[in-house]
């Protein structure tokens, strides 16, 4: 007998799922990348005000990680108060479960803490919501990219800055593939040779062992594909769906072929993956090749199977496909009573070195340009590889961006029921694309 | 007193013997006394935020944003333009049908045996209730993929009779079934209130009708079933509630999917709610479950007068 | 509840054995999956090769700055104020609705029934909001005061079901206490409560076994990680975007079910010895 508290114990999983989805979003270009910029307030000037405000301050800080992270996040917090023995912290660290239901109803109470770490897919209607505050000029944000930068803003103010940044690229079995005498993909590779090294694995794979997921309705892999193909984004940043119908229809009609030559998992297998979870992760358990990933998530698969995996950009067309992306971002509530020792907080945070030191890239590889040089020299192998993705992609890759505020659910929902009607053959393609386009309607703006 | 099966029949109080029955009520003021601890946990933490989500429900209310009156609309939307509602309401209709009875029926057969004094009937009873000890933990979902999925082990038991499997709980046909099953595997706390009411039931009752000669059958529908009913109707209307609110193992272990065989009327409010943060239409789809729910209860506590009998004062048994 | 067969014990002991072990084998997977390693834990086989005993070590000391020793007195603790709390109130509020007659006695029936029904996802902000409002976040308050006027995780459920259960005891029962000149307090007391025991047992069960559960409202209203419960820190474990400690997690999650086990192996022995089956006379 479920009772409703109970049931609701494990909403936990609603964060999981609903921040997977959005991360990734889609790209654009932004135009604003010179905002960085914009407010270039030195962290002299800030610590120039600290007399005035200098009675003690309990900060509440909040953020979702693992051991590791927490471990670093805890130390850094000691440090800066041994530096500003006025402020204190008031710590709230958990798993990523049921984070952004409890965030969104402190919030809702007017009781956010007064540091918050994001998801960059929240981002857009938080800011909507106005429930962060403008971050100038305490927070210097002189030494980030632009790129990175853009998903924080809104109406030229910059509301959260970035932690760290990632690549969307692809993670394949190289050992599986070593022994089956499959050649192994290089950076730069292209959407006709993913799709040749896919025809040419036919012969050499055994039963029940598939090229790559059915990714014939997946949002992100789809997204890659029409970046590449210069069609741009596929949820405008302004909220209008923007398909493009002739990219959709050869990229459904491409994974239908798979399909049919068995080189995706059958429907229903294909449906039960879960990415990095030992069991159901159906890379982890040697039934596919390649699945995407994004850089610094190769640490999860090889603690399951030690050395067996490797890291390669997102096929590419007229344009890249890949892009990078930030982590997360941390940004101060509106409400806060302390908002300016917060903000002289996270400037630190983001821009001391010896706060870098000690933060690592357990939130990805530093966003602060400077703050990532000074840690690539002891990075670990494994931060190597991922490193080395992020690298390949950084030149030409596209920009990512959150989109527009309020589509999440059409990413989530919609975009999942179409997915699963073409991988059950319920749908054809052109079905698939009219459906799409019926459901976005809902969403316009 | 005389408890033996024949007071079944027997009719309506007979006039009003104790010297405490004189008015309607018979205790007013002891009466809110005993209720007091909720009443005032009621009025004071509960009814605002019931009557809020009333209000909200007919509002335009999008958390951060300014609330607006909009009348009826939310409602006239959700009946006449919202696809996932009728698809979620369908699915939690199936769900409440299949699993309610298939739970209680498990529920009481298992009570029943484990009622007896049996070697060992410690172990038994706590190895039957260990799946609802798990109940919402981490374990549960990895569990059920274990058992459900391509390489489980159910698969592996079906192959044994030379029947090829599939991955159940990710086919749309199937998905729905085996969280039916996850439900009736949980039967455990009904079991326990069932074993609780079976205990309640005095032995002597059975060796009465023993010594007249009724069989096991008889005396299951004669003495078991009448003396259970308040506990049956107990479990069966939590049993309707909670169906209806089935949340968790939908979340969990299918999120809705494939191809939202599993969507549930919950994770549609929780969606409006927590993902979209539409706390009006959110707060309009919760009442309008309420009043399905309400109605589904109605409707038990209406046919309950045939099934279920209450000790009265009269010292035998009587309809309610 | 004589056997007149003897064919029929034996039968019934195959037939339980057997569906014992249906019901058990999660554990025994569970148990095998938590002495596992990552690397292990996709192979089919149930036991690992070698058995990762440091699962439970390093699991329980994996949130910095704390064990879960602290968690489990910080859990145990609020499960023994919210025990006390739900057997207090819901007892005598289910005796009140049950026995005694006053105005207005079925419309506020229907509202506690309402308030089983309702689905709780809407009244969430609302309800953090008072809580706020009162002072009483990251604190234990939100879940032992409401557990003290019958609410919280399960209240209504347990009056009704404690009504329910007082309702099958005979009330000529109450009237010769009165005539022994018992209060109404003293019917509860001493002729009311005695004979429910089976259903007092299966509340405690069943407050147990919800409170402990409570992820969701032990995240909402705890959120300094020295008052966490052993919930919360099981979820800390697991961090859905980073290489994820499964064995560990595992671990602690099977170590985090033993006090219910306990609770449900200690009282379920009072359904066999329930009190009622030897409390009427005829």
């Amino acid at each position: 007998m479920l009772k409703w508290k109970r049931s609701l114990s494990v909403l936990a999983m609603t964060a999981i799922v609903g921040t997977l989805a959005a991360c990734g979003g889609g790209g654009n270009k932004v135009n604003n990348a010179g905002a960085a910029t914009e407010a270039p307030a030195s962290t002299t000037a800030a610590a120039t005000e600290a007399p005035s405000t200098n009675e003690p301050v309990k900060l509440r800080i909040m953020w979702w990680g693992s051991q590791p992270r927490h471990e670093a996040t805890l130390a850094a917090l000691d440090l800066y108060t041994k530096n500003n023995p006025n402020v204190t912290f008031e710590p709230e660290y958990s798993g990523m479960d049921g984070y952004l239901d409890k965030l969104s109803t402190q919030a809702a109470a007017n009781n956010a803490p007064d540091v918050v770490q994001l998801d960059p897919g929240w981002m857009p209607d938080w800011m909507a919501r106005q429930q962060l505050a403008d971050l100038a000029p305490e927070v210097d944000v002189s030494k980030f990219d632009g790129k990175l930068l853009a998903g924080g803003q809104r109406e030229g103010k910059q509301y959260a800055v970035p932690l760290g940044s990632v690549a969307f690229g692809m993670v394949y079995d190289k050992a599986a593939m070593d022994k089956l005498g499959i050649a192994n993909p290089a950076n730069g590779w292209t959407w006709d040779e993913f799709f040749a090294l896919a025809k040419e694995s036919k012969a050499k794979l055994p039963k029940g062992q598939y090229f790559t997921l059915d990714y014939a309705g997946n949002y992100f892999m789809y997204s890659a594909y029409q970046y590449a193909k210069g069609k741009g984004q596929v949820i405008t940043d302004d909220g209008h769906f923007n398909v493009d119908e002739a990219s959709y229809l050869e990229w459904t009609k491409k994974f239908e072929e798979l399909r049919k030559e068995g080189l995706v998992p059958p429907a229903d297998v294909n449906a039960s993956d879960k990415e990095n979870d030992p069991q159901m992760d159906l890379l982890a358990a040697g039934k596919v090749l390649f699945r995407y990933s994004f850089s610094n998530n190769l640490g999860t698969w090889d603690s399951i199977k030690p050395g067996a995996y490797a890291l390669v950009t997102m096929p590419r067309a007229e344009e890249a496909g890949g892009w990078l992306k930030p982590s997360m971002y941390m940004a101060v509530s509106k409400n806060s009573k302390h908002a300016e020792e917060a903000k002289k907080f996270i400037n630190w945070f983001v821009n001391d070195p010896e706060a870098a030191q000690i933060t690592k890239t357990f939130r990805g590889l530093p966003a602060n340009k400077e703050n990532a040089a000074l840690l690539e020299a002891n990075m670990s192998d494994l931060d190597k590889v991922g490193l080395e993705l992020l690298r390949a992609t950084e030149p030409d890759g596209q920009t990512w961006s959150a989109g527009a505020g309020g589509w999440t659910n059409f990413v989530d929902k919609d975009w999942v029921l179409v997915r699963d009607q073409l991988s059950f053959g319920k749908s054809t393609p052109e079905e698939a694309f009219k459906q799409l386009k019926e459901a976005s309607q809902s969403y316009e703006k | 007193m005389n408890r033996s099966t024949t007071t079944l029949a027997q009719a309506a109080p007979s006039p009003k013997k104790s010297s405490y029955f004189k008015s309607r009520w018979n205790a007013p003021l002891a009466g809110y006394l005993f209720i007091s601890p909720w009443l005032i946990g009621f009025l004071v933490l509960t009814a605002y935020p019931l009557f809020l989500s009333l209000y909200y429900s007919f509002t335009d209310y999008t958390l951060m944003q300014p609330m607006q009156w909009i009348g009826s609309r939310n409602y006239e939307r959700i009946f006449t333009a919202d696809p996932k509602f009728i698809q979620s309401a369908k699915v939690t209709v199936m769900y409440v049908l299949a699993s309610v009875p298939l739970k209680l029926i498990a529920a009481l057969l298992v009570a029943m045996v484990l009622s007896k004094a049996v070697k060992g009937i410690g172990f038994y009873r706590t190895a039957i209730y260990f799946p609802s000890l798990i109940g919402g933990s981490i374990g549960v979902s990895l569990l059920w993929r274990n058992i459900f999925g391509v390489d489980g082990i159910f698969n592996k038991l079906i192959a044994v009779f030379g029947i090829e499997g599939k991955s159940w709980i990710t086919n749309p046909d199937t998905a729905l079934g085996t969280l039916i099953l996850l439900t009736v595997w949980q039967f455990g706390s009904t079991m326990v209130i069932f074993l609780a009411g079976l205990k309640q039931i005095p032995n002597d009752l059975y060796e009465a009708s023993s010594v007249d000669g009724a069989n096991k059958i008889v005396q299951f529908f004669r003495i078991t079933l009448p003396m259970l009913s308040p506990i049956l109707y107990f479990n069966l209307i939590m049993a309707v509630i909670n169906a209806f609110q089935m949340f968790t193992s939908a979340f969990v272990i299918t999120n809705g999917g494939p191809m939202n065989a599993t969507y549930v009327y919950a994770m549609y409010l929780y969606e409006r709610a927590f993902s979209r943060y539409e706390l009006g239409y959110a707060s309009a789809l919760a009442w309008i479950m309420l009043v399905a729910i309400v109605a589904a209860t109605l409707l038990i506590s209406y046919t309950s007068k045939y099934w279920v009998f209450y000790e009265t004062d009269t010292g035998g048994k009587k309809r309610k | 509840m004589t056997t007149t067969l003897n064919w029929k014990p034996a039968l019934r002991h195959v037939f339980m054995i057997l569906f014992s072990f249906l019901m058990v084998y999660p554990i025994v997977w569970w148990i095998g999956a938590s002495l596992k390693d990552s690397t292990e834990l996709s192979s089919p086989g149930i036991f690992p090769s070698v058995p990762q005993w440091e699962n439970f070590t390093k699991g329980w000391n994996s949130v910095p700055g704390h064990t879960f020793t602290d968690f489990y007195l910080n859990t145990f603790g609020l499960e023994i104020m919210v025990l006390i709390a739900t057997l207090l109130s819901c007892t005598l509020v289910a005796f009140g609705f049950a026995r005694l007659d006053f105005p207005l006695k079925k419309f506020w029936f229907s509202i506690l029934m309402l308030t089983l029904m309702m689905p709780g996802q809407v009244l969430i902000i609302p309800q953090y909001a008072l809580f706020h409002q009162l002072g009483w976040v990251n604190t234990y308050l939100p879940f032992v005061v409401p557990h003290l006027l019958a609410g919280g995780a399960g209240g209504s459920f347990f009056v009704f079901l404690l009504i329910q259960f007082i309702r099958g005891v005979p009330k000529e029962l109450d009237e010769s206490a009165k005539i022994d000149g018992c209060s109404w307090f003293g019917i509860f007391w001493r002729v009311v409560m005695p004979l429910a025991f089976p259903a007092v047992v299966t509340v405690t069960i069943f407050c147990f076994l919800w409170n402990w559960d409570d992820f969701l409202g032990h995240l909402l209203y705890i959120n300094t990680v020295d008052k966490y419960t052993v919930g919360l820190a099981l979820r800390m474990i697991n961090d859905s975007q980073s290489a994820a400690e499964w064995g560990q997690l595992l671990a602690m999650s099977l170590v985090s079910i033993i006090p219910a086990t306990l609770v449900f192996i200690f009282l379920q022995k009072y359904f066999v010895d329930g009190i009622a089956t030897t409390g009427i006379k005829g």
